[in-house]
């Protein structure tokens, strides 16, 4: 068995909390291009880094339209010029190729959201529903797949991706093996996995204040606020956050032992 | 501009060429896997034979048939270039692609067709475009959400591709190509497909998990400060027009529309592609046409008045704020 590298998402930048037993600090928005980090938040980051010894830094991007490219730009710069390898999730192949082609120092992760496009979308809820209902480590060995998408590891491996974060451990199990095989080491979030994201926010403009005097631009309503949905006749809780909507990965981590070498804990809907 | 409209069947190509459309996609089922993503028999051609008579009828309207291959493909890959190979025969020569691995398979080995990034590809910025460009696409189909004003820059920045615009009938708000909700309802794994069907028909509800009536609790710095029942997991679910905007979007050279509907009704489809048509007519020359003019041809053709803005893709067309 590997042993598992632990990382922390951090997304509330005032980086109050103490990362004892982490060997990884991640930062930045995988959903929303308006939640990317400032500059202010990347020197503190390091800064909170530097405080801990032997604590990497890892930058989340999401999809991103052509306007906040400059503001990846800015925060790479920075980390160029403080001399720091950090690691850049990517979540959409433009990111990647301009990481890539910028900023040779940096190295680059496949993000969940860009991974799961090679993987059938509706596969992740009746594999969540039948893990809700079977918790067997069993069922998911039986239904270990070869992973197909070859073109796109090839295309991974063009940028000289190492690393790719799979969303759930219904999918960690299914092509853990395979992706291990092919070269690549794995990452897997917990405890939620996404379902959905949209562009159109759903917390905008909660604030009665913002509203009334027309504040425009992102307040970041969305971080204090979430709803849970539930339905009787399905075992799962949906929650929405931020722009996203997310369910719970009930499974003890420990129980899986299928090629996962690191963990990132992001635990941010229970405090909001 | 072109008008790229749903096709089902072999009849429905003459009324709709009649009605203006200028081009087609259609789907189809594979060894019983359906290529296209959306997985209903009404949505996809009945056989492949079919398919390849549709491809030489249209041929003969001088016009073309892309086939829909953005759903998920496990089977072999023999099997799939075979089939390619059988509708490049028939003359079909525009691919829909989802999948990175299938668009790398097939230019890999029909490197002379055109290659459209599906919706389902989000596509966001220049250097995603000109990474798909590399990959021998030519033309992409621009994420739904998009703003008027993030539809011209990406255009602007990228003159070598073109790109369609999704128009009318526009449904959900989600990232489409990221969203696991696709038709698809866990329900349906716990009871057995049929009685997930009936329960859905008695108690009025759709089969999509994103759709049926959930308990909300919402909740503010860890309070919970609201409860309700008969919710939806998301809010904009009527079908959207996006037709005011086709005076800016031919303004700034976008390739064509796409009207959405494979399921609906040939007498719907017609309706649909007139409708376009008429606005495109209407919005020549003209950097802005009003909204009472759009008003009025689609009140001649529905019958019913517009319900803008609450039915409206592009609502801040009317007001300049785009």
């Amino acid at each position: 068995m590997k042993t598992r590298e632990k990382a922390l998402f951090i997304t509330d930048y005032t980086f109050d909390k103490r990362v004892d037993g982490y060997k990884r600090v991640y930062i930045g928005h995988e959903f929303c291009e308006r939640l990317m980090p400032q500059v202010c938040d990347l020197n503190r980051a390091i800064d909170y880094c530097k405080n801990y010894s032997n604590i990497a830094l890892t930058i989340v991007t999401s999809l991103m339209t052509d306007k906040y490219f400059k503001k990846l730009a800015n925060i790479l710069d920075i980390a160029v010029t403080k001399n720091i390898n950090i690691e850049v999730v990517c979540n959409d192949f433009g990111v990647m190729q301009f990481v890539s082609k910028n900023y040779n120092t940096c190295t680059l992760v496949c993000g969940r959201s860009l991974f799961s496009q090679s993987l059938w979308p509706q596969q992740e809820l009746v594999k969540t529903v039948y893990s809700a209902l079977f918790r067997k480590k069993m069922f998911w060995r039986a239904n270990q797949k070869e992973y197909q998408a070859l073109h796109f590891l090839e295309r991974l491996r063009s940028f000289d991706v190492k690393r790719i974060d799979i969303s759930s451990i219904s999918d960690a199990c299914t092509y853990g093996y395979s992706l291990s095989k092919a070269g690549f080491n794995l990452s897997i979030y917990s405890p939620y996995r996404f379902l959905t994201y949209t562009r159109y926010c759903n917390f905008a403009s909660n604030d009665k204040i913002s509203f009334r005097q027309s504040v425009l631009g992102c307040k970041r309503e969305c971080k204090d606020r979430h709803i849970v949905f539930t339905r009787k006749s399905i075992p799962l809780k949906y929650f929405m956050h931020e722009n996203v909507i997310l369910i719970e990965d009930n499974f003890n981590l420990n129980d899986y032992n299928y090629y996962i070498d690191r963990i990132i804990y992001y635990d941010e809907i229970m405090n909001s | 501009m072109d008008v790229i409209s749903p096709l089902t069947h072999i009849a429905h190509i003459k009324p709709l060429v009649d009605a203006g459309a200028t081009e087609f996609y259609a789907g189809i089922r594979l060894n019983g896997t359906y290529l296209g993503v959306r997985p209903f028999k009404e949505s996809i051609f009945p056989s492949q034979g079919m398919l390849e008579e549709a491809v030489k009828e249209a041929a003969r309207y001088n016009v073309s048939i892309g086939l829909c291959l953005n759903g998920y493909y496990a089977g072999k890959k023999e099997k799939l270039l075979k089939f390619v190979y059988r509708m490049i025969k028939s003359g079909m020569h525009i691919f829909i692609i989802r999948d990175i691995d299938i668009l790398c398979l097939l230019t890999q080995h029909f490197p002379d067709n055109t290659y459209v990034i599906s919706t389902l590809t989000p596509c966001f910025n220049s250097y995603t475009v000109k990474y798909f460009e590399s990959l021998g696409v030519s033309r992409i189909v621009l994420p739904r959400e998009f703003s008027l004003n993030e539809i011209k820059a990406l255009q602007e920045n990228n003159q070598k591709s073109s790109f369609e615009v999704l128009i009318h009938n526009i449904t959900c708000e989600n990232i489409n190509g990221l969203c696991r909700f696709h038709a698809m309802n866990p329900e349906e794994v716990i009871k057995p497909r049929y009685i997930a069907k009936l329960f859905a028909m008695l108690t009025k509800q759709s089969r999509s998990a994103c759709k049926v009536r959930y308990t909300l609790r919402s909740f503010f710095k860890g309070h919970e400060i609201e409860r309700k029942k008969d919710c939806m997991l998301t809010d904009y679910l009527h079908m959207r027009c996006g037709a005011c905007a086709i005076p800016f979007l031919m303004h700034n050279n976008i390739h064509g529309v796409k009207i959405i509907g494979r399921t609906f009704s040939l007498d719907k489809k017609i309706k649909d592609v007139s409708f376009i048509v008429r606005v495109i007519k209407e919005a020549k020359g003209k950097p802005f046409i009003s909204y009472q003019t759009i008003q009025k041809i689609y009140f001649d053709l529905y019958g019913k008045k517009c319900l803008a803005p609450h039915e409206c893709h592009f609502p801040t067309i009317q007001t300049g704020v785009m």
